[in-house]
């Protein structure tokens, strides 16, 4: 049975892809790994994959105007709720970021004046990296639907690892706790939340994890930049405690993590301080035991 | 003058830049747009006098009237409406609340209803207006909320800061449209660089000005920095990394009660920015 594990975080810029690739680096070969913060991905960058296959993602329809057909009626304007059409001097004009795609315009348009077009809004990328097999996507700038891209990588990222026969994905997932978060924890076995000890950190970190029981999905945690505040990991580590949760591992701000990063290399492959590397084992031998894994 | 402040990358500096902005300025209004995790309230520290629950009109079917026809399962894009042969299931959710299946109905059957997606704080302290959204836990869609906070609190004349999501869809195009400027908030890593480079297009496409702000300036690389420069944008300010800074933060000190020089520098940075507009 193929096992996902989705690292989330609710604030951005907590450490989720830096966890997850040193993850990646670590397992070597023994899992799929999963960029699913779409609209900001980042992975590919110490990644370097190399592309093995392409895939276009569809987006929503969109509407297309044909100035010929329209009689400037205003229908459209009246019944658009995004304010996406504005009709002057008799002509629509269409703000393509303001529209939803909900169809309105064209339905109630009595002189067929609106055509749809399928909008191809991003793509999805299978790649082998020296890490192994390596799913990702691209959002195209400003679009919509990150969370049906993210739903669509998870179901690619399943056959890639049935082809490879690797019975584990790793998530790396997108901030917040909205569309493509939902997205990318449901249904899944565990999901790691990557909290910073600051106050928006926790604030943030409390959110996911309520969004996460609210799936049912178990819940776990490592702290990121532990010694920025032990106050903060002091906070992090009651909280916890009161809500049953197991504290996988603390990772200190280091700037040689950063120096590492910027030469595309893991914490794993980098020069950091000693007990980095051994402690991000310890987080990983916490994860295995929380999904009872074994031979891996 | 509408101002958003937005990133791509998440954990850059939006919200640390743009509450020192707020802090340091004279009769401000300050919006936070992120609704999904909103953390300007942990700096500027409102007196919060008012919530008001929002919600979006969603359908609701009169079964005296339906005849399980279908037609508002076809005309949804979203697939927020499942019409069985005697069952018709709202999944509110995934509604936009734009009326499709209400126009395409043709028995008349169904109505709207509100549906509370999330919640509005206002809210004050000194100088500063504060108002914040917040997306209910277990909602997808947080444009909604983000679009009517700016409809209805952003249209104002006087200064607005707004904070913005992080990523470069939806939510963050919503919050940046008809704002006559917006601050990109990076950092000089790789990841920083491919993230502001997706929000760069944006806001060439969207034709709207803007210009950057680096934070940790230090701890990057000259060469991602270089690159950043190299973007066609203004670079309005750096802030090197202080783990002064970073330990006000995680306490919930804004920058400029950390640094009190950075108050001068905000004030700067905001008269630079009604130059360019």
């Amino acid at each position: 049975m193929i096992r996902e594990v989705a690292i989330v975080s609710g604030k951005g810029g907590t450490g989720k892809s830096t966890i997850t690739l040193g993850l990646a680096s670590l397992l070597k070969d023994k899992a799929v790994f999963v960029d699913a913060d779409v609209d900001a991905p980042d992975m590919y960058i110490v990644m370097e994959p190399e592309l093995l296959k392409k895939e276009d993602f569809e987006g929503p329809r969109f509407p297309v105007y044909i100035p010929d057909k329209c009689t400037g009626c205003g229908l459209c304007e009246q019944n658009c709720r995004f304010d996406a059409i504005k009709i002057v001097d008799m002509k629509p004009i269409f703000n393509e970021f303001k529209c939803d795609a909900c169809g309105v315009c064209w339905r109630v348009c009595p002189f067929d004046a609106i055509e749809v077009r399928r909008d191809i809004s991003g793509e999805i990328y299978i790649s082998r990296s020296r890490f192994g097999p390596f799913v990702h996507a691209r959002l195209f700038p400003g679009r919509e639907n990150s969370g049906k891209l993210v739903s669509r990588l998870r179901v690619v990222a399943k056959a890639v690892a049935d082809d490879a026969k690797k019975d584990l994905i790793i998530l790396d997932g997108p901030p917040g706790v909205g569309c493509p978060v939902i997205s990318t924890i449901t249904g899944v076995s565990l999901t790691v939340g990557i909290v910073e000890p600051t106050l928006s950190g926790i604030h943030d970190i409390i959110r996911v994890y309520e969004l996460s029981t609210f799936f049912n999905i178990p819940f776990t945690i490592v702290i990121n930049k532990s010694n920025i505040n032990p106050d903060m990991v002091q906070r992090i580590k009651e909280f916890a405690s009161e809500n049953g949760i197991k504290i996988l591992g603390e990772i200190p701000f280091s700037r040689r993590i950063v120096e590492a990063l910027l030469q595309r290399k893991t914490i794993i492959e980098g020069d950091v301080e000693d007990g980095i590397k051994e402690e991000l084992k310890r987080i990983w031998n916490g994860i295995q035991s929380m999904l009872s894994l074994t031979g891996l | 003058m509408k101002v958003a402040i937005g990133s791509g990358k998440g954990g850059t500096g939006k919200t640390l830049l743009s509450t020192s902005l707020a802090l340091s300025l004279e009769y401000v209004r300050y919006l936070d747009l992120d609704v999904e995790e909103p953390n300007g309230h942990i700096f500027i520290k409102p007196d919060i006098r008012e919530k008001i629950p929002f919600s979006i009109p969603v359908p609701e079917i009169d079964f005296n009237r339906c005849t399980y026809c279908g037609e508002c399962a076809k005309a949804c894009e979203f697939g927020a409406i499942f019409v069985g042969t005697n069952t018709v299931n709202v999944f509110e959710k995934l509604c936009h609340g734009c009326a499709s299946c209400k126009l395409a109905c043709p028995e008349n059957a169904i109505s709207e209803r509100p549906y509370v997606v999330g919640e509005i704080s206002i809210g004050r302290r000194d100088k500063i207006e504060y108002i914040m959204g917040y997306l209910k836990l277990t909602e997808a869609l947080s444009t909604p909320l983000i679009r009517h906070i700016k409809k209805e609190y952003g249209m104002v004349s006087g200064d607005i800061i707004m904070d913005a999501p992080p990523g470069t869809s939806c939510p963050f195009v919503q919050s940046i449209s008809d704002t006559d400027f917006v601050i990109l908030i990076t950092e000089p890593t790789p990841f920083g660089l491919s993230d502001l480079e997706i929000s760069v297009e944006i806001v060439r496409d969207m034709k709207l000005k803007a210009g950057i702000v680096i934070n940790r300036a230090d701890l990057g690389s000259e060469e991602v920095k270089e690159k950043i420069k190299g973007l066609g944008l203004p670079v309005l300010l750096e802030i090197p990394f202080s783990k002064d800074i970073a330990v006000g933060y995680s306490k919930g000190i804004p920058l400029v009660d950390v640094l009190p020089e950075y108050r001068e520098k905000m004030k700067k940075l905001w008269e630079r920015i009604r130059e360019m507009v």
